[in-house]
């Protein structure tokens, strides 16, 4: 098979494999169905203040998992559906931050700062507008940088890396997401390492597990779901809810009545062009290096706007190239994260750490360099699938230019839901999800013991996000060093041959040295 | 008086270094069978303790880093306050909503069926599938609403239930082999 049959059985795997509705010639399948769905559920998420799209797909993975199984055919709705849920709640973030000046994630504040001044002067539909108008030109971008770079990327790596460049590889960018994320690079290395740690319990290649404690539960060892989603959701859950015991958080709401006129003419939209096209490409760069997100885009796209800006309004003061320039810069990171996902099988952010999650438990896809591999002989199933991905991304990016004004406009207004109702409710619907998923309760307990754990991260200041990374590439990383210690004859120094990988542990070394001044002036993420 | 946090961060970092050290020394070689680099008949590979000693030798590195930078650093680290007792409380809501998943079918149907009529058999049937979860859910949502707000009404209660039974249905209607948790899941 050529390069462009692949692009075709993607296409054609995506739009007509796996049919939930024939009618005649026209058929619906299910990754199309579901990657439908997931952007309105996203969108509906990521419009309600105090959700967020890792919520909802964590929510959705055990769901999905359930209804689809564990064959290669549940591999494209699940991911279509976690796809459509990121591209939905990266569009629906703006609407919290617009109309009620309550931003759910550290980067959507930065779209409150010209959108709720937008809102409060009755023309809070136009900053959504402007927003949606902003949030899908970055992220078509981004995914079209996505489609072009992951498959050189990866063929690179694949010809040229061998087995200990490509653990050198995964060791530096643990480093560099260890040490850029969070607010103190000590406290990021201290995550990365227990996320390596935790991954090591009850695994390896002897018969014993290790480091199980003569325990049957801890021998079985950690389910994946249970142990993510306690960390990152449960955590953030019962975080949420201590604070709001302590002090009761007040929902702003715009009461301010809204201006009809909410249109963008052409040429408005010509005018933010080059506000979203500096902030697009700044995301995009950043949203290639694994570990960096959105937050710091956001702030950058909106500094590099600012300084172009000359219009009457001054950002801050309800400027809609304000608004742009955040929204095309978060925007842009999300495609842009998942060239190291599925180049390299590095989850970038916590959206590519739920597709890994949802390839590595459903099997048949291994996110990394050889997914990418053309054979011509026989079919590489993994590449369809690949490109049967980006082409429900860019079904999704159609669905969000054309209906994702409206689903903003509707959906954003339907949930006024108070947090301290809300989180109660998605903590049960967690459990439930775990419980379903697995049929254990031993699930549900870890779970549990792992948002707790969460909770004292998040209090002594360990972020969630190394040590998540970690967890989910330290088995193939030990495999990739074991392997490249076997191939090299049990050579000690087998890592430090060639160029490319002592090159990669010096830089990994120098980034950790460094990593002051590598976080200077930067807001944490 | 709240304590100091550079204190507080020096007393985090002595903490890991300590909990680092006795992993390196005493649980790692005490729980896993092949050491760092292995040799057996003559074939030398990586052991099974590779990965957690590296791993804990970054927690100490790290936390050597932590406690330096609390001796040395002029400047007063943050550190949010913990809501220990709130997060007790929260603990004892979840494992108490746990425990009536568990139980309430299995008392509520020794209660009306008598004991001759094993659970087991029952607890994929109505009304028995959902008795647990309905009396479980909505006491944790109930509980973590009455919580986070310091006040409980009945419009609390009749939304806790109105969406655990909505949950309910999520699962139990599409999905009909699914349990719901964890119903007499002793």
């Amino acid at each position: 098979m050529g390069v462009l049959d692949y692009v075709l059985a993607g296409i054609a795997e995506a739009l007509t494999g796996n049919p939930a509705l024939t009618l005649g010639p026209l058929v619906l399948s299910w990754p199309v169905l579901m990657v439908c769905s997931g952007f309105f559920v996203g969108v509906l998420i990521g419009a309600t203040p105090g959700l967020s799209g890792p919520f909802a797909m964590a929510l959705a993975l055990p769901i999905l998992i359930s209804s689809f199984g564990f064959t290669p055919d549940a591999l494209l709705p699940v991911m279509g559906f976690l796809v459509g849920i990121m591209k939905g709640a990266t569009v629906g973030g703006a609407v919290p931050a617009i109309l009620f000046n309550m931003p759910g994630t550290p980067d959507a504040f930065m779209t409150t700062l010209d959108g709720y001044p937008m809102a409060q002067k009755g023309q809070g539909r136009k900053a959504l507008r402007v927003a949606q108008f902003a949030s899908v030109t970055g992220d078509s971008f981004s995914d079209l940088v996505l489609f072009v770079c992951a498959p050189f990327l990866a063929i690179s790596i694949e010809l040229f890396l061998g087995l200990s460049e490509k653990a050198s590889l995964m060791i530096l960018s643990l480093s560099f997401v260890a040490v850029v994320v969070g607010r103190d690079s000590f406290r990021g290395l201290l995550a990365a390492s227990l996320g390596l740690f935790v991954a090591a319990i009850a695994t390896g290649a002897d018969s014993y597990p290790r480091l199980s404690l003569g325990s049957d539960i801890l021998a079985a060892g950690l389910p994946t779901i249970p142990v993510i989603i306690g960390v990152l959701v449960v955590s953030e859950i019962l975080v949420s809810l201590a604070e709001m015991r302590r002090e009761t958080l007040q929902a702003r709401r715009a009461s301010v009545p809204q201006n009809q006129d909410a249109r963008l003419s052409w040429s408005e939209r010509r005018a933010l062009l080059p506000y979203i096209g500096v902030s697009m490409g700044v995301g995009t760069a950043i949203g290639a290096l694994p570990g960096i997100g959105s937050t710091l885009a956001a702030a950058l796209g909106y500094t590099a706007g600012r300084k172009m800006h000359k219009g009457a309004i001054p950002f801050g003061q309800g400027a809609p190239e304000g608004i742009a320039s955040c929204e095309a810069a978060n925007s842009s990171v999300s495609g842009a994260n998942l060239i190291p996902a599925l180049s390299l099988g590095i989850p970038g952010n916590i959206s590519a750490v739920f597709l890994i999650l949802a390839a590595n438990s459903i099997g048949g896809f291994n996110p990394g360099p050889s997914v990418f591999r053309f054979t011509a002989d026989q079919v590489n199933p993994e590449l369809v699938i690949a490109f049967g991905l980006f082409t429900l991304m860019v079904v999704a990016n159609l669905l969000n230019w054309t209906t994702g004004a409206g689903a903003m406009r509707v959906l954003g207004g339907l949930v006024r839901v108070p947090r301290q109702i809300l989180l109660p409710i998605v903590l049960l619907l967690t459990i439930t999800s775990v419980y379903v998923e697995s049929g254990a309760i031993s699930d549900v307990i870890t779970l549990l013991i792992f948002g707790f754990i969460g909770c004292l991260m998040r209090w002594s200041g360990v972020p969630i996000l190394p040590f998540v990374i970690a967890y989910i590439l330290a088995l193939p990383l030990e495999t990739t060093i074991r392997n490249a210690f076997e191939a090299s004859g049990a050579d000690p120094w087998f890592l430090f041959h060639g160029i490319f990988s002592p090159a990669c542990l010096a830089l990994a070394v120098g980034i950790v040295v460094c990593s002051g001044w590598l976080r200077a002036g930067r807001p944490a993420a | 008086m709240s304590p100091n946090p550079r204190r507080v961060d020096l007393a985090f970092g002595l903490l890991g270094l300590c909990l680092g050290l006795a992993t390196l020394f005493v649980w790692i070689p005490a729980d896993i069978d092949t050491g760092v680099i292995d040799t057996w008949r003559r074939v030398t590979r990586i052991g099974d303790s590779m990965l957690p000693a590296f791993a804990t030798i970054g927690v100490l590195l790290s936390c050597l880093g932590i406690t330096v930078k609390a001796l040395t650093s002029r400047a007063n680290p943050t550190w949010p306050p913990l809501h220990g007792s709130v997060l007790c409380v929260v603990a004892a809501i979840l494992a108490v909503s746990i425990g009536l998943m568990m139980v309430t079918g299995p008392i509520l149907a020794w209660v009306i069926l008598g004991p001759d009529h094993p659970y087991r058999a029952l607890r994929d049937d109505l009304p028995w599938k959902y008795t647990g979860f309905l009396t479980g859910g909505t006491f944790l949502v109930v509980a973590l609403q009455a919580l986070a707000t310091r006040r409980i009404h009945w419009r609390m209660i009749g939304l806790a239930f109105l969406s655990t039974f909505v949950i309910a249905m999520i699962y139990g209607l599409p999905f009909e082999d699914l349990l719901l948790p964890p119903n007499g899941d002793f």
